[in-house]
């Protein structure tokens, strides 16, 4: 009976699992997100440590996990056990097996002990030979602002690096934790309130081109069709999530990384400090301004060079040439950015902008929604062709 | 023991709460359970419960599975619900599911391994359960008012202040955790003075078996861990109903410190969990390979090594916190130390496998099943103990999978192990094999399936507590594997629990000792009678039913130990504690007030849930005092309080009561 259950479920569960392991140990992991498959010096120094964990787990698993087989097979007891069966040996122990085993743990920890202190430290200091650029990252629910202070550049949920240059991102969030990451990159860290917490992430260009095919944009690709002929972007789209749970909408925190070359990223940044330049006719862009400040979009969000001046959500200056809306949840599209005005709510729950920027609470102290945002499907598609066209 | 053997008179004291709240002579019925006192009942109790919140938890863990088996999948549950779910997921399993579990085997388990009649405070042990009853529901009724629990089982701060967490959701949880953690502080106490205090004559401590050890080790653990735990609750309360800012760092708070109070707490938890399974596990496998436990100082000295290990990592769970280089180096090495006594138990569980004669019954298959997987969890603890790769496995699925290899694969397979190995000692009545090893393969294949593949998703990115992810990920068809493994282990649980049932009711008799067992606890019938040991044994050897069975496998190091045996047992021989005399066995009467006080705390706690509710009419607060507004507020749980500490009042008041049992002459030898 047993035997029987032992084959019709261990053997497909068995090929399923060797063929999981073999992918996570060649690393033919070629998830967009893979943790294995590095893009940065920091992911590399990570995945390196990590293999070593890895090997070293992996040959004690062999090693101890035959020997229980070994057991299992070599003493397992067919029939009946009577009275008169003869008792197995009933020895207890052996001080000198045990030493050794312990001493082997030991040296095994010990193997992986050293690599990874050395790679804490590598990973805990900020390279010091080169210019770092500085990037302040502000957590929000549920979205991420980005600045460049060295630059003057504001933007949201989406971020340019230049490739092959250090990066640091001072972590800093105004509300809940929230959790920096950017797997291709290397691994997270908290925005923490009340503390100064940074990390140092580096895109590798040649890694880049090697292994991130699949992620790079350049002319003639689709997400290339919304920008300008002229948009500086010319490179690689990584993504990164929140991943310290911060309430409702947590799933949909998420943000893209940009890596461009030296003379992109310079064009990116001059790009990000101009002011909102629409490609509408002048009549269209006018009705869409005004009614981006009629319905109080202004109160909360900023797009320069016009009068919306509000710093509460993402800054809409450029909004429609970046590679996606809502957080990185949705493609960067004129149907979804109206399906996002008329009801953010049913994409990203509990949202402030769905509660129309105003958290109102019961006796209870219940959240209690407003209605979404109250304006006609005419004036929608306005708002929306509008903000697509915010270049 | 049949009734016409012996004949029960009761104690003839009387008191005044005798005529408010009768001790009950002879528990009969639900009377007879609602008052016990009995530690193998309140263990029976503990075992329900835990058991119908394992349902509860596993339904919990289906319904994320469903929402997660596919991307942008938002059909099922919304957002806000999936958050109430995986936290009452994670709330549920450790604290209504694991640790009850374990304590019911504490209750049920030890006292009879240790040949005592009782625990130390029977009346505190009911008292425990009643608590942990009134805790549990408390928490669950947080479904009904629709403020279930949602800022995750480790609520870090601020997420759970009241900005952040309006409503009822947060008292619920912080009262509810806080009650549950009475109910466990107030039973390991009373484990602890058991097992020092009431051993039977001879038992030693390197002779007691390895279950009862890990009782010991896991009760020093919750009274050492939980007060870290109590107190961020408490400010955690404070912050939420009184405006204090422990937690609000815009006014000088610090979040930060929720986190190293929790996982103070924390993580010696994950070995509150996991060492009574292994402790399990060591008693089943030399059962069952017909061996002595290989290296027995060694398991307890690991056991001890471990649990004292546990108290130095807990910033391993916050290397993404921003710790700094040093202090995450320091506890990198910390935690890997601990890979070395927890090596040390597995190469002795499987030392005990070499050259044995092996039994492939289901405890045996589950304990097989408990090594391999807790060997998977080890391993990938070890990966996290890799500061340096662990900022990438934090809070992705990769944890997740870690945790339910050893929480599932490790504490929950141990517990099956014991449940199937000890169900003939509960009910007389030997679960059935054919199911028994139908629920073992498919609980295997199904945990392997769900759990195994969440590494890959880890390793590729998938952050955990999240409602639904993008379609573009990559990560579609491994979840809804995940989600199909879920299934084929909810269809295990469900056999799980039909044989329960119908072994309970019809099952087949177990008769003495029929897995041909090691320890005391198997040479008394099966189910034992009331008063456990007719006769306080004596013990001369570790695994001493063993040798008073084949006494030829006794080694020469085995006759040095007895030659070496305690004088003072003798002492206690001598001296006529050893054995029942003329005045019979006596049996304490059940008591209303373990239940009593419980109920009046978990109805203050509720008090404190809902405070603001019930205000009397008018409202004239204005016009009132800071004291008298609070007690306008918090009445019901002033009542309750009140309540609950009159139950302890009149508790220690109560006489004695009960009854002797008298054995007829022939039985009295």
């Amino acid at each position: 009976m047993p035997k029987r259950y032992l084959k019709a479920v261990s053997v497909p569960l068995s090929r399923i699992l060797l063929a999981l392991l073999a992918m996570s140990i060649t690393g033919c992991v070629d998830g967009v997100r893979s943790t294995l498959n590095p893009l940065g010096p920091v992911a590399e120094r990570q995945m390196s440590t990590f293999m070593v964990t890895l090997w070293v787990s992996l040959v004690m698993f062999a090693v101890v996990g035959s020997f229980l087989v070994y057991c299992i097979m070599k003493f397992h007891h067919k029939g009946e056990i009577t009275k008169d069966t003869p008792l197995p040996d009933q020895g207890h122990g052996n001080a000198l097996t045990e030493i050794g085993l312990i001493l082997v743990s030991v040296f095994l920890v010990g193997i992986v002990a050293v690599p990874t202190v050395q790679g804490v430290f590598y990973v805990g200091t900020v390279p010091t030979d080169e210019k770092v650029y500085e990037v302040n990252v502000t957590g929000l629910q549920w979205w991420w602002k980005f600045e460049y202070p060295e630059y003057g550049v504001v933007t949201a949920n989406e971020i340019a690096i230049p490739a092959g240059r250090p990066v640091k991102f001072n972590l800093k969030t105004a509300d809940v934790l929230h959790s920096f990451w950017v797997p291709r990159l290397g691994g997270k860290m908290d925005l923490n309130p009340g503390q100064d917490n940074w990390l140092w992430l580096q895109a590798d260009p040649e890694m880049l081109a090697a292994d991130a095919k699949e992620l790079s944009i350049s002319e003639g690709s689709p997400r290339w069709e919304h920008l300008p002929k002229d948009y500086p972007f010319q490179g690689y789209v990584l993504y990164g999530q929140c991943a310290e749970y911060c309430g409702s909408s947590h799933a949909f925190m998420q943000f893209r990384v940009l890596v461009l070359d030296d003379a992109n990223f310079q064009k990116w940044v001059a790009w990000q400090k101009s002011e909102a330049k629409s490609d509408l006719p002048e009549g269209e862009r006018s009705v869409g301004q005004q009614l981006f400040t009629r319905e109080k979009c202004a109160t909360c969000h900023t797009v320069r060079g016009t009068n919306a001046r509000g710093l509460v959500g993402p800054d809409l200056t450029h909004v429609g040439s970046r590679t996606s809306i809502a957080a990185g949840w949705m493609e960067n599209t004129v149907e979804n950015m109206g399906k996002w005005i008329q009801n953010p709510g049913a994409i990203k729950p509990e949202n402030i902008m769905h509660t129309t920027g105003y958290k109102h609470y019961d006796k209870w102290g219940g959240l209690v929604n407003n209605p979404q945002i109250e304006i006609t499907d005419a004036e929608r598609d306005v708002l929306a062709k509008y903000l697509y066209s915010l270049k | 023991m049949s009734s016409e053997e012996m004949h029960i008179e009761p104690a003839p004291e009387k008191g005044f709460f005798d005529n408010i709240f009768p001790r009950q002579v002879e528990p009969k019925g639900l009377i007879g359970w609602l008052t016990t006192i009995d530690h193998k009942r309140i263990g029976i109790l503990y075992a329900v419960t835990a058991l119908f919140w394992f349902l509860v938890g596993g339904l919990e863990a289906l319904m994320i599975r469903i929402q997660l088996h596919t991307s942008d999948f938002r059909g099922f549950v919304s957002a806000e619900t999936y958050n109430s779910l995986f936290t009452m997921h994670g709330t549920t399993m450790i604290f209504l599911v694991v640790m009850p579990l374990a304590v019911a085997f504490f209750n049920y388990v030890m006292p009879l391994q240790i040949g005592a009649r009782d625990v130390a405070f029977p009346r505190m042990n009911a008292f425990s359960y009643w608590m942990f009853l009134f805790a549990s529901i408390l928490l669950n009724m947080s479904w009904f008012f629709g403020e279930a629990p949602h800022m995750s089982w480790v609520g870090y701060a601020p997420i759970t202040s009241t900005e952040y967490t309006p409503g009822m959701a947060g008292e619920f949880w912080v009262i509810g955790l806080q009650l549950l953690g009475v109910a466990s502080i107030v039973g390991s106490l009373n484990f602890i003075t058991t097992i020092i205090n009431m051993r039977a004559p001879g038992m030693t401590f390197m002779r007691m078996p390895v279950f009862t050890w890990m009782t010991l080790i896991t009760g020093f653990l919750i009274i050492l861990a939980f007060p870290a735990i109590t107190i961020c609750l408490a400010e955690l309360m404070f912050d939420r109903l009184f405006g204090t800012n422990f937690f609000e760092a815009s006014n000088g708070g610090l979040p930060i410190l929720w986190q190293h109070l929790f996982w103070v707490f924390g993580h010696p938890e994950v070995y509150i969990l996991i060492l009574p399974p292994m402790g399990m596990v060591s008693e089943i496998l030399p059962v069952f390979s017909r061996r002595p436990l290989y290296g027995y100082p060694l398991i307890v000295g690991s056991g001890m090594a471990i649990g004292l290990m546990g108290f130095t990592v807990w910033s391993h769970h916050m290397f993404t916190s921003g710790l700094g280089n040093i202090a995450t180096a320091a506890f990198a090495l910390t935690t890997m130390a601990i890979a070395v006594p927890t090596g040390v138990k597995i190469f002795n569980w499987i030392g005990t496998l070499y050259k044995g004669q092996l039994i492939m019954a289901t405890p045996m298959l589950f304990s097989l099943g408990f090594i391999y997987q807790f060997m998977m969890g080890g391993f990938s603890g070890l990966m996290h103990a890799n500061a340096v790769h662990d900022l990438q496995q934090h809070d992705s699925y990769f944890i997740v999978a870690h945790f339910h290899y050893v929480l599932i694969g490790g504490a929950l397979f141990g517990t099956f192990a014991g449940l199937y190995y000890w169900f003939p000692k509960i009910t007389g009545r030997i679960l059935d094999e054919k199911k028994g090893k139908f629920v073992f393969w498919f609980l295997f294949a199904g945990f392997n399936l769900t759990f195994f593949p969440m590494h890959w998703l880890g390793l590729n990115g998938m952050p955990r507590r999240i409602y639904t992810y993008s379609p573009n990920m990559g990560w579609d068809t491994i979840n809804f594997v995940c989600t199909i493994g879920a299934f084929l282990m909810a269809v295990a649980v469900v056999v799980f629990f039909y044989d329960l049932f119908a072994t309970a009711k019809n099952g087949k008799v177990a008769g003495f000792d029929p897995w041909d067992a090691r320890t005391i606890e198997w040479s008394i019938p099966n189910p034992p009678p009331v008063y456990n040991f007719k006769d306080t044994p004596h013990v001369k050897y570790l695994d001493d039913f063993w040798y008073s069975k084949y006494p030829e496998s006794l080694t020469h190091d085995d006759e040095d130990e007895e030659d070496a045996s305690h004088p003072s047992a003798h002492a206690v021989e001598d001296a006529g504690h050893g054995h029942h005399d003329e005045h019979g066995i006596h049996m304490p009467g059940g008591s209303w007030f373990p239940m009593f006080s419980a109920l009046g705390f978990c109805i203050g706690g509720l008090g404190i849930v809902l405070h603001g509710f019930f205000i009397p009419e008018p409202d004239v607060s204005a016009s009132m005092s800071t004291i008298s507004l609070l007690v306008r507020e918090y009445w019901l749980a002033i009542v309750g309080g009140t309540l609950g500490v009159a139950g302890i009042f009149a508790w220690a008041m109560e006489p004695i009561g009960g009854y002797n049992i008298h054995f007829k002459e022939e039985d009295n030898k």
